[in-house]
């Protein structure tokens, strides 16, 4: 107000010496001018106020990106006249902080973490002599970045840290996904990164908090080894072929398995299953990439007639050895079936390792002639060859329910959102088909759970494994042995 | 039992079980075919239609964005993440049965994000339960349409 009127005045007394005062100017038409030029001067003073506030101000969007003084991150914007980082842009040490996530943050920062005490009847956890029994492990801290950088094209990535708590080179810190998606229609999309290899469900959705036990299935770790990512790229979508049905799909090609060490030796055997042929179990000097020129395929194929129920066939081929062509081959079925509070899930998986018996052109593996069979390998049998052919299935029930007296006692605490599960499941699994006789790879679990959820996100579980056929890798000569085993587990494990 | 047999069994306990899961509506209307089907179709006008097959007595429509049923937060710290969109399509199928004619109203209904917390599977679509209301509101807009026509709903 007080602008406006030094403004008026200024005008007004500018007025004389215009070009535009006439004689025959009536009062209104003068109180027009008068106004008009008013506003004028008052846009014209407020645009060289705006200017000066800019220059003075520390957090004001510059011409270049990094030019000017450092910005508040995560709070301003980047406005519409600034242009873009790119290669042209020129600046000091700020250019640092000309990042587009400064000035127009995008992602989500979220994760999980679990925690568990475990204790064996048998010292088969990790610890010197014989083993452990009984122990705190926090396997996993899991951090996610995802980002919506337009409508089509979206960003996520996982970082597993496992057992952070050990020293450096001890724990193992590693990309799990990070992935670009190019969203073209519901039905076709493309994928490239570091991907989740669509094996199973279970190597899908692996997050401790959806697990309603504390550990994975067997055969998810051992036939389908969760979590199982390759680099590749791929396409993925989703078809609707009928009223309630849906069908869901995703074909990836990638690097492949990395099924030798440097000197041969197989990596597929009957005491880690398919663990250790994981791409980012390769040795260090192969970086991470292919160690063939053979890409492995995988998808998976997942119908569902109707809510609550799915059924899914998935496969994975890719040649596993550097000198040769031995493929490794997994397929799998899953399902799921949900009505009302109960639950039915499972998968069973068949992995075939062709070749993985013989000795690999060019080792050195305890001077092994190449295609010869490889013995000495199994820690309980010393005739048996690495493993070819793996099995296993799980089984699990599940049934949620709320004791309608909790919710009465605590209604914040035991009320909507809030459930418990009771679960079972039976685990089984075979590591070497073809070793008959004692075989380390043939375990056995039963498992009963029960977990609290006071939001879906947040669990606290207990439960009781029954392991009549297990094996411990700790005993005291240290070369492993069969045992019956039983372990109480309780854990807690939350998205963050 | 022949296996045939027990075949049988199975495939029709299972349909039952399919009916009582899906979350169908269905409504029977002692009244022609041609009343109903237009009915239907004159209920269903307004939103983004599709399909409509009278041979077939089918309608479907798009998806289409809806208001969220339920409130879905990202992790226990309940922050929005990737919003809390649901989208449906309804689905009204129209059958001939002598002088009697059945309606069977279905809501298809789905999630972004709706699983907890973030997976890689969290970026896409996921079926939800169908809103009753939305599948009644339908259904009474087309009993309100049949009964103007003299078509009762048994």
């Amino acid at each position: 107000m007080k602008t406006r009127s030094i403004l008026g005045a200024l005008v007004i007394a500018a007025l004389p010496f215009t070009s535009v005062w006439a004689e025959n100017m009536t009062p209104e038409d003068i109180k027009k001018l008068v106004d008009e030029a008013v506003t004028k001067r008052l846009q014209e003073h407020e645009r060289h106020e705006g200017v000066t506030e800019r220059r003075e101000g520390s957090a004001a969007p510059q011409s270049e990106p990094g030019i000017g003084s450092l910005p508040e991150v995560g709070r301003e914007r980047r406005t519409e006249s600034q242009p873009a980082l790119s290669f042209g842009s020129s600046g000091s040490g700020r250019l640092v902080y000309a990042k587009p996530f400064v000035s127009a943050p995008k992602a989500i920062v979220g994760g999980y973490m679990d925690i568990q005490y475990r204790s064996h009847r048998k010292g088969v956890l990790e610890g010197y002599g014989n083993g452990t029994t009984n122990g705190f492990d926090q396997q996993r801290f899991v951090p996610f970045i995802y980002a919506d950088i337009t409508e089509h094209v979206k960003f996520a990535s996982e970082l597993e840290i496992e057992h952070g708590i050990r020293g450096a080179g001890a724990n193992e810190i590693s990309l799990e996904f990070a992935h670009i998606d190019y969203l073209v229609n519901e039905p076709v999309n493309i994928r490239a990164g570091i991907l989740l290899l669509p094996i199973g469900k279970f190597n899908l959705l692996h997050d401790s908090p959806l697990n309603d036990l504390t550990d994975r299935p067997l055969v998810s770790q051992f036939v389908i080894p969760s979590t199982m990512s390759e680099t590749g790229a791929g396409f993925y979508g989703t078809f609707y072929p009928g009223r309630t049905s849906k069908l869901d799909y995703e074909l990836y090609v990638t690097t492949g398995p990395c099924g030798h060490r440097k000197d041969g030796q197989p990596r597929i055997n009957e005491v880690t299953g398919t663990k250790d042929s994981r791409q980012r179990k390769c040795d260090e000097s192969d970086d991470g990439l292919d160690i063939n020129n053979g890409k492995a395929i995988s998808g998976r194929v997942a119908f569902s007639p109707m809510l609550g129920v799915e059924v899914a066939g998935s496969s994975y081929y890719g040649n596993q050895s550097p000198t040769s062509y031995n493929p490794l081959s997994i397929t799998a079925i899953d399902w799921t079936l949900q009505k009302g509070p109960f639950e039915i899930i499972g998968e069973a998986a068949w992995a075939y390792s062709r070749g993985n018996s013989r000795a690999i052109p060019g080792n050195t593996f305890n001077g092994f002639a190449p295609g010869t069979l490889i013995t000495g390998v199994s820690p309980v049998n010393p005739f048996a060859a690495p493993s070819q052919r793996l099995h296993g299935f799980y089984l699990q029930g599940n049934y949620h329910f709320m004791p309608a007296f909790l919710t009465k006692l605590s209604p914040k605490r035991f009320g909507e959102g809030s459930t418990f599960t009771a679960v079972i499941r039976y685990d089984r699994v075979n590591l070497n088909m073809d070793n008959r006789a004692e075989n380390a790879g043939q375990l056995e679990q039963i498992s009963f759970g029960l977990n609290y959820r006071p939001v879906e996100d947040a669990v606290f579980k207990i439960s009781y494994q029954y392991l009549p056929k297990s094996f411990n890798p700790n005993p005291g000569g240290g070369t492993g042995e069969r045992i019956h085993d039983g372990a109480l587990v309780i854990s807690a494990a939350t998205y963050f | 039992m022949p296996l045939p047999r027990i075949a049988m069994v199975v495939l029709a306990l299972l349909s039952v079980g399919c009916a009582a899961l899906s979350g169908i509506r269905e409504q029977y209307y002692v009244c022609s075919y041609d009343s109903v089907w237009d009915a239907a179709l004159e209920t269903m006008k307004g939103q983004s239609v599709s399909t409509y097959d009278k041979e077939k007595g089918l309608i479907e429509t798009n998806w289409q964005d809806v208001p969220s049923t339920s409130e879905r937060t990202f992790g226990i710290f309940g922050r929005e993440g990737f919003g809390n969109n649901e989208r449906a399509r309804m689905t009204v199928s129209v059958k001939r049965m002598n002088d009697v004619a059945s309606v069977s109203v279905l809501e298809t209904r789905q999630r972004w994000h709706s699983r907890g917390g973030v997976t890689q599977q969290a970026l896409k679509w996921w079926p939800i339960d169908p809103s009753e209301e939305a599948t009644d509101a339908v259904v009474d807009r087309l009993n309100a349409k049949l009964k103007a026509k003299g078509c009762v709903p048994s």
